[in-house]
């Protein structure tokens, strides 16, 4: 599959979902935590992304639940979803491979 | 305050539904409910208004999703074109109108709007702003809507 490389908040938020369905407002908590603070998804990002990557197959909507009054919906990865991040985290292990190595930085130093 | 007698958070529900309008109503019929609850998730306790960022972020995804193609209901051209046109225009304009607004809230503590002299003024400012960008935009848009290859199932970016 050849794809052009996902754009960071893209990445993360297909991360976010890979363990499991999430929210919305789980999903900007969740890219926070994974990008340790560096990355925070407002909500106007978030919806623009998640609805062209509903469009282009790679994540579904799951399960709907109200809690306290309001509706939350949930959103899940589809085997698409899961291809397109695996191979992404592929190529970016192989860069990070090879930086690596050229940088001498073989032995876990950083 | 002339609303001091409302809730905060009704009062920030409201300001937030305002902003939401902005969505193509697709979207929003399906997506408006579960995104006031995001936002109200994120604001911290006691916020009366979105910040100027958020809001502004909030247009910003209301235009990638206006300028996304549907494969499963591709408007005729002409109404594409129209509808690029009319959110063109009305956003920056909208924008303009929520920053005089919250300049006015944050420098004098209260809205103007119902004063009449302060309204023109507003508008002024407002055209003599959004005009360029709407030209702008009536270019670009214009050249982007015909220049860009219509695909289903396009990759992800």
């Amino acid at each position: 599959m050849s794809q052009r490389p996902l754009q960071e908040p893209t990445f993360l938020i297909l991360t976010a979902l890979a363990a499991g369905p999430q929210h919305g407002y789980g999903i900007m908590t969740d890219v926070e935590e994974i990008s340790d603070g560096r990355l925070r998804l407002r909500a106007g990002t978030l919806y623009a992304a998640l609805d062209r990557l509903t469009s282009d197959g790679l994540v579904a909507q799951d399960r709907e639940e109200i809690v306290g009054g309001r509706l939350r919906r949930y959103y899940r990865l589809t085997p698409d979803g899961t291809a397109v991040l695996a191979a992404e985290t592929k190529r970016l292990r192989a860069n990070v491979t090879v930086a690596t190595q050229r940088l001498g930085l073989a032995g876990g130093l950083s | 305050m002339t609303e001091s007698w409302e809730p905060d958070s009704e009062i920030l529900v409201r300001r937030y539904q305002r902003l939401l309008a902005w969505y193509p109503p697709g979207h929003r019929a399906a997506h408006r409910e579960e995104m006031l609850g995001v936002l109200l998730a994120a604001a911290p306790d006691g916020q009366r208004r979105p910040r100027i960022s958020e809001a502004a972020n909030l247009l910003w995804g209301a235009l990638l999703i206006w300028l996304r193609p549907r494969p499963a209901e591709q408007p005729a051209a002409g109404a594409w074109s129209d509808a690029l046109a009319a959110f063109s225009v009305a956003a920056p304009m909208a924008f303009l109108a929520y920053f005089a607004a919250e300049t006015s809230i944050t420098m004098f503590g209260r809205y103007f709007f119902w004063n009449p002299w302060i309204l023109f003024g507003y508008a002024l400012g407002g055209l003599g702003l959004a005009l360029p960008l709407v030209l702008l935009n009536f270019r670009r848009t214009g050249a982007f809507v015909s220049a860009r290859p219509v695909h289903a199932g396009a990759g992800p970016s």
